[in-house]
């Protein structure tokens, strides 16, 4: 990189926090997939939102196109450079959690804030964010996750996804003006809510845009109070249609704050400390004893209905699931093939196609000769599926094998009126080619409009 | 040249770079990792150090001086280690990464070529006069043959003689009258075995290795928990013969506790704060095959009218006092800045006395204090061996 370059970088955030050291960029040229390889030309640690603001005037002046990167989490490849000429801009220095407003329950962060971070400091005032910091990556940032457009986790059955928890940004725009979204667009007002501030949902624009409309740089959040009283089920099942039913009706009556779903398949593949069954885990909540057990009641009522074995002596296994390192790697960090690379497709579809997306996946895997597995997040109505390719990252054939059939299960998917999210990484050019073209149009005018210069890296780019 | 780190290769190809090594977990009180705060850059942390250890073994990057600062960055705690859920042994790849360094001929910081050229010169990390290494027990009268061996290391001997004379004290009260190789003894090695000169810790190692045997010793007693793990754990491995009980000496005051051989004075010393808390040695703790949390605990909780409080990151997530993987000789103002944290965070717990049971973790703390006065002079820094012996019926 250009040295008269690094020296304007380095006058705004400072000369230790400007790299283009060969042995930096190269740890920076992954995340935790090994889909990608590229290496950066510059990284940039700014400190503040100005000093984003001022590191994209550069970018803009000398054409220098831009990825963000907090933490660097991703099993799709999604805050890597997958082009040569880039700059990072790293996020991990804007760190803090700002400031924690009980009476409005939100809390804002800044951009490269962990969850754990997050959910420590929060934690013992008696708060929590809704969507957990386990279905993101303990290490990943706050910003990221959400450009990522991720975000589901094992409570969104009753909180939903993270876009339906922010509640207000701070973004950088490709040009360097710093904007509000939500309730603190208005000058001098606070963030607290969404829907007030603009006339549209303009933090959506934002939410699993992967950094191509700009650069998060705070972030406010909904906070929850904690539950008194927790219960956990685990009920097995035959036959997914079954699983299916009663993931419907549960979620119909409102009873859990988490559910999710493993095939058999999954539970066989991962060896998982579970029975080898079609598996359906529940969390209940609630602020007494006599609600939860009320609840319980009914959501077992349900899964008895539908044919679920429930399985009592759930202490080591939902421990496991819930407490142990199978959480963390399972559900946090999703590297739960050790030695191997895997990347991961995400599906979105109602509850009652669970049936025929496993029917789906099993004909890839088999036609293929690779054995996906997975876990689905029920998130109010609708199933967000966490399907793993995996492979050695060693054995070239494998990788083929693995992105062949991931491809072409999204193209399954996407023809069967399924869903994607968390779009950014080795399919993403894949899944905008199959949006509706004037859709794409639109998205891709906005994109001209706030980054005349195009020095946002767009998903759909490769 | 064949790698010492590619006897990790399958290890290290496990890393899937998530970043858990960092210590981020909402599960735990953790953020543990000093490093990624530290530097922020990627390439100083466990994940980044990784990712280089697989460019070095595929001949993509090959050893060079500009690898020096992040070899010898790293405190060697194996913090990262208690996160990763994958057979990663972290402590042992980048220590032997230090290994190809000094092979490959790198300049290695001016710190551990100070430390290296002091043990080669005189046999201890300081470089004073081997002469002077007993002097600490002139008065003592110790034996040369017991059953019991006590071995109080380079910092007991010369600089932290208090540590050094009140684990005898201790002792002797319980009915054991320890020897002591006097000035035959040598570093225990494991400096060297930091730095990368795992050849010439070999050296002590059979050395040390061989006096003790000689001694006819049943049991080794180490108050430092770096000399602890290393005749506990490398010396098996360098000298299979060596096949002396190693223990800690709080291990082998937890015993004494539990066969009533230490008897306390009551009330407790005057102006001793009864609040006490405990940092957790990474080299006594964390570190595999060591795991003495237990021992100091019991023994700090068997003297009268102490109100243990721990510290919010204590045991395996405890953080290092800052000084490890020989981090004080090459980055000072790290090494200290950690420590004011951890003190910092001990100030929170409402302790008065803070104990520790390794000296470089005393020293450093000692040194923290200095940088804060205002807010930790308050704190008395001890080691358990000083804080059993201000207790007992007979000191």
């Amino acid at each position: 990189m250009n040295k008269k370059i690094i020296k304007q970088l380095a006058e705004i955030v400072g000369v230790q926090h400007v790299s283009d050291d060969p042995i930096e960029l190269m740890v920076h040229s992954r995340d935790a997939s090994p889909l990608f390889e590229e290496f950066p030309v510059v990284v940039v640690r700014p400190g503040t939102a100005q000093e984003v603001s001022e590191v994209l005037g550069v970018a803009n002046k000398n054409n220098i196109r831009v990825i963000t990167k907090t933490g660097a989490t991703t099993p799709w490849g999604a805050s890597v450079p997958r082009q040569k000429g880039l700059m990072i801009i790293q996020m991990g220095r804007m760190n803090r959690v700002l400031d924690i407003d009980e009476n409005a329950m939100v809390v804002t962060v800044e951009a490269g804030c962990t969850w754990t971070r997050l959910e420590r400091t929060i934690n013992p005032r008696g708060w929590r964010v809704g969507v957990m910091p386990h279905s993101c990556g303990m290490s990943s940032g706050v910003a990221g996750n959400i450009t990522a457009g991720s975000g589901t986790s094992q409570y969104s059955a009753k909180f939903g996804l993270q876009i339906d928890n922010i509640m207000g940004l701070e973004v950088v725009l490709p040009n360097g003006s710093i904007i509000k979204t939500g309730s603190g667009a208005i000058d001098g007002a606070k963030q607290f809510d969404k829907n007030s501030g603009t006339p549209a949902d303009i933090t959506g624009l934002f939410w699993g845009s992967a950094g191509m409309f700009g650069i998060l740089t705070q972030v406010t959040l909904r906070m929850y109070a904690m539950p008194v009283v927790t219960q956990y089920q685990l009920h097995a099942f035959e036959t997914p249609s079954a699983a299916q039913r009663m993931i419907y009706r549960v979620q119909k009556n409102d009873i859990a704050s988490g559910l999710f779903f493993f095939s058999r398949e999954s539970v066989a593949t991962t060896g998982w400390p579970l029975p080898i069954a079609h598996l359906v885990t529940g969390s209940i909540e609630g602020s007494n004893q006599t609600e939860v057990d009320g609840k319980a009641e009914t959501y077992r009522t349900i899964a008895r209905d539908e044919g679920g074995q429930e399985i009592k002596d759930i202490g080591a296994v939902l421990g496991a699931i819930y407490t142990d390192k199978l959480m963390r790697y399972t559900f946090g960090n999703e590297t739960y093939f050790p030695g191997g690379g895997r990347f991961c497709l995400n599906t979105a579809f109602p509850i009652m196609r669970l049936e025929e997306y496993l029917s789906r996946t099993a004909v890839m895997g088999k036609k293929h000769g690779i054995n996906p597995f997975g876990v689905v997040f029920i998130a109010k109505n609708t199933l967000y599926g966490l399907q793993y390719f995996p492979y050695y990252e060693r054995e070239p054939e494998q990788r083929r094998k693995a992105l062949a059939a991931g491809a072409e299960a999204m193209e399954a998917n996407a023809a069967a009126g399924m869903g994607s999210w968390c779009m950014a990484g080795i399919l993403a050019p894949a899944f905008y080619s199959r949006m509706n073209k004037n859709t794409f149009a639109f998205i891709e005018s906005i994109k001209k409009a706030v980054d005349p210069n195009n020095i946002m890296v767009a998903p759909w780019e490769n | 040249m064949t790698l010492n780190i590619e006897e990790y290769k399958a290890n290290i190809s496990y890393c899937s770079r998530c970043g858990n090594c960092y210590g981020e977990s909402a599960l735990e009180p953790s953020d543990i990792c000093v490093l990624k705060d530290y530097y922020g850059w990627e390439s100083f942390g466990p994940r980044g150090k990784l990712k280089i250890c697989r460019y070095l073994m595929d001949g993509k990057l090959q050893y060079t001086d500009e690898l020096v600062e992040r070899i010898y960055s790293d405190l060697l705690c194996g913090a990262c280690s208690s996160f990763c859920v994958l057979p990663i042994p972290h402590f042992d790849i980048f220590r032997a990464m230090r290994r190809d360094a000094v092979e490959a001929g790198l300049k290695l910081p001016d710190g551990i070529e100070r430390i290296v050229t002091a043990l080669e010169k005189a046999g201890n990390v300081f470089g004073t006069s081997k002469e002077k290494r007993a002097k600490w027990a002139s008065a003592l009268s110790l034996p040369e043959k017991a059953d019991v061996v006590y071995f109080p290391g380079c910092y007991s001997s010369y600089v932290n003689n208090e540590i050094a004379i009140s684990t005898v004290k201790v002792l002797r009260a319980a009915g054991i009258n320890p020897a002591i190789l006097g000035a035959a003894e040598l570093c225990c090695g494991n400096p060297l075995l930091l730095s990368g000169h795992a050849k010439k810790a070999e050296e002590f190692i059979k050395e040390n290795a061989k006096k003790l045997m000689e001694t006819g010793a049943k049991t080794v007693v180490a108050s430092c928990a770096e000399c602890f793990r290393t005749l506990k754990i490398e010396y098996p491995k360098i000298v299979p013969e060596f096949k002396v009980d190693v223990l800690h000496v709080s291990q082998m005051m937890e015993q004494l506790v539990k066969d009533n051989r230490l008897h306390y004075k009551w009330p407790t010393a005057e102006g001793r704060a009864a609040m006490v808390t405990y940092h957790d040695p990474c080299q006594l703790g964390r570190l595999e095959g060591v795991g003495v949390y237990d021992a100091p605990r019991k023994v700090i909780q068997s003297v009268p009218g102490v109100n243990f409080v721990e510290m919010p990151r204590n045991q395996k997530l405890a953080r290092c006092c800052g000084a490890g993987g020989l981090v004080k000789d090459t980055n000072k103002e790290m090494a200290i800045n950690i420590a004011v944290d951890i003190l910092q965070e001990a100030n929170s717990t409402g302790a008065m006395t803070f104990i520790t049971s390794c000296p470089r973790c005393k020293n450093n703390f000692k040194d923290a204090i200095k940088k804060d006065p205002l807010r930790l002079l308050h704190l008395n820094i001890v080691d358990l061996s000083e804080f059993v012996e201000m207790s007992l019926a007979s000191s």
